[in-house]
């Protein structure tokens, strides 16, 4: 199979598309002054920036047989839900473009955290902030750890995260419940 | 008809390859230990009750984590440092991603009586369930797809691919209409199957609560 070949290629370190050159030295310049920034972009900005570089770099792709993520991965994840029969080519395609930004949306989100706490570490409650201030992304609470503590963190850091999340998640009233994917808690990994 | 299941992979694809030995074991050990939850990941198996299936079916749960932080390091400053529960925590995150929107794509799959998810009904489920955002680059990606590899993929032999033949046909005949940024729906009429261009009634469509408002370059409508 073509598409499997392209799939075990990409596991195997392939290189991805390149990086946008605009948007890379855009998101470099904050760092350059990290004590004092001259002119730091927030949030907003820098999700404007994003989309329109995904925009331009959807238009300029020209190889298709090396994706970001291997498609019979994909396939694989799609076909865990069991009421699904059959998917065209083209879907695992378009997911793996849409799992490239969708990873890329939520890094930055999370990167906002991280500097805004003045750490130096991307870390799971930084990805826990995200996901709780952004509501296209509500879908994910049932899969994110639900108290204050966390796993693999000490008693003030802790106390730290407690403080850095909002004192309620707003829950919005989607329908899609019942078919979600039962990953267990995080919880449930045993503390270092 | 074909019916799509998990075939004995007995090979473990390297997913944690440049990861430290420490890292790799902490990730099976949590691993074998999500399988031993997880009653109903080891029926899925025709040949059930064997450990080793149920742990090549854990690892094929999740993105292989190589490619999710090379993505995550092309967004990220160049001295960035990713910890390592949250690069597990963004493996499960794009996994329930895919099942979301899935689940979404399939539900209207079978409001309209088909029986393969298209490219279209994933994104129609994404702007139905808040990630407006992201049709537009998919639109354009798509279009660039069928441009490219559009004669490739109709004469590619693969089982799930036994109707690109009618996608072939719907490539050709697909023209989008022009592009507004909340509006999901495709107002073409597609030679196949019925695309309805109402909102339907139960639609819950998740506002954004911090709205980012983007400015659309003529440019970028170019195709």
């Amino acid at each position: 199979m073509d598409q499997n070949k392209q799939g075990e290629a990409a596991e195997g370190g392939n290189i991805g598309h390149p990086a946008h050159g605009k948007n890379q030295e855009e998101q470099s310049n904050p760092m350059i002054a990290p004590t004092n920034p001259p002119k730091k972009k927030s949030l907003e900005e820098q999700l404007n920036d994003f989309w329109a570089a995904q925009r331009e770099e959807a238009k300029m792709t020209t190889n298709f047989k090396t994706h970001s993520l291997p498609l019979s991965r994909i396939k694989k994840i799609i076909k865990t839900d069991k009421d699904v029969k059959m998917i065209s080519a083209e879907t695992p395609v378009v997911f793996a473009k849409a799992c490239e930004m969708f990873i890329k949306e939520l890094t930055i989100r999370a990167w906002a955290n991280t500097e805004a706490r003045k750490g130096k570490i991307l870390s799971q409650r930084d990805l826990v902030s995200a996901i709780s201030q952004t509501a296209s992304f509500d879908f994910l609470d049932d899969i994110m750890p639900k108290d204050a503590g966390l796993p693999r963190t000490s008693i003030a850091s802790t106390e730290n995260a407690y403080l850095n999340m909002p004192p309620q998640q707003n829950v919005a009233g989607l329908p899609y419940d019942a078919p979600t994917m039962a990953f267990p808690n995080l919880n449930h990994h045993a503390p270092n | 008809m074909e019916t799509g299941g998990f075939h004995g992979y007995r090979k473990l694809p390297n997913t944690t390859s440049g990861l430290k030995l420490s890292v790799s074991d902490m990730n099976m050990n949590m691993r074998q230990q999500q399988v031993a939850s997880s009653d109903q990941n080891c029926s899925n198996h025709s040949a059930a009750g064997e450990e080793n299936e149920c742990t090549v079916r854990e690892q094929d749960r999740f993105m292989p984590i190589a490619n999710v932080i090379r993505i995550m390091r092309k967004i990220l400053p160049p001295h960035a440092k990713i910890s390592d529960d949250a690069k597990e925590t963004i493996q499960e995150c794009v996994s329930e991603y895919i099942s979301f929107i899935t689940g979404e794509a399939n539900e209207r799959c079978q409001r309209e009586q088909r029986k393969t998810i298209t490219a279209e009904d994933v994104l129609w489920a994404m702007s139905k369930l808040g990630f407006d955002d992201y049709i537009e680059p998919l639109t354009m990606y798509l279009h660039r797809y069928r441009e490219l590899e559009g004669d490739r993929t109709s004469m590619r032999g693969e089982p799930l691919g036994k109707r690109t033949v009618e996608y072939a046909t719907l490539a050709t005949a697909f023209v989008p209409p022009p592009f507004h940024h909340h509006n999901g729906y495709f107002g073409a009429a597609m030679p196949m199957g019925t695309y309805v261009r109402e909102t339907p009634p139960n639609a819950a469509s998740s506002h954004h609560h911090h709205g980012i408002s983007n400015a659309h370059e003529p440019n970028a409508r170019s195709i």
